[in-house]
């Protein structure tokens, strides 16, 4: 706090189209706990900025919390775990995608985090490989994959909403 | 546009089938407040976004909603 003006912080600027500003790391800040521009103006409601190289949950885990990262899971009714799912081909396809789709979110606001993006990549291929291994034996996913193989099996079902896809086998 | 996958995102087993809560459900999908409207003005408000980030965010989290 500046002791002689008794605020902490200078007047908000007027806002600019600049680009947004980044906001400065905290040491020894725990993973929980997100970094805050220098500034915070008083009483306003604020969403703190998640750290570069949050810790990460393995790819099942990530699918049953519903988020890649421990520092963003706030579970409802301190139910702590996620559910636990079955284990087969989609579910594990599901959840390779689901960290692809994390990492690409986190790194929309973190482009420079060189380690969540060689994570990317590296699971960006895992998803691929699992996604053609499973095509292979359970039919297409998508209409382009559908152009391929001796016959055109997009038809077949199981469709989504026909859950019995979705129980063990 | 989109392009379809013929998965779901997550695993659902329906142990029992609900219809009236599935009307809801359906509801906050595709209902006058739901993801779908919410989904179409995300990827419209990307188009007088400055930023570079945000325009990056507002397409995934649009094409998360629909």
């Amino acid at each position: 706090m500046n002791t002689e003006t008794g605020s902490s912080c200078p007047l908000p600027n007027r806002p600019t189209l600049n680009p947004m500003p980044t906001p400065p790391a905290t040491p020894g800040c725990p993973d929980s706990s997100g970094t805050m521009p220098s500034c915070a103006g008083l009483a306003v409601p604020y969403v703190p900025f998640q750290q570069e190289n949050p810790n990460k949950y393995a790819q099942g885990e990530a699918l049953s919390n519903g988020t890649l990262f421990p520092g963003l899971n706030l579970p409802f009714h301190l139910k702590v775990e996620g559910g636990t799912l079955p284990t087969n081909p989609l579910v594990e396809l599901q959840a390779l995608e689901f960290v692809v789709l994390e990492l690409g979110l986190y790194l929309n606001t973190h482009s420079e985090d060189a380690e969540a993006f060689a994570m990317y990549k590296q699971y960006a291929a895992m998803e691929k490989a699992a996604k053609a291994a499973y095509e292979t034996k359970f039919g297409p996913l998508t209409k382009s994959s559908a152009a391929t193989g001796d016959r055109y099996r997009w038809l077949q079902g199981p469709w989504p909403w026909n859950f019995e896809q979705n129980e063990v086998k | 546009m989109f392009l379809y996958e013929k998965k779901l995102q997550y695993p659902v087993k329906i142990a029992t089938p609900n219809p009236k809560l599935a009307a809801f459900i359906i509801s906050q999908y595709g209902g006058p407040d739901g993801e779908l409207g919410a989904s179409m003005r995300y990827l419209s408000q990307r188009y007088s976004m400055p930023y570079d980030v945000a325009k990056g965010v507002l397409t995934d989290i649009g094409t998360e909603e629909s």
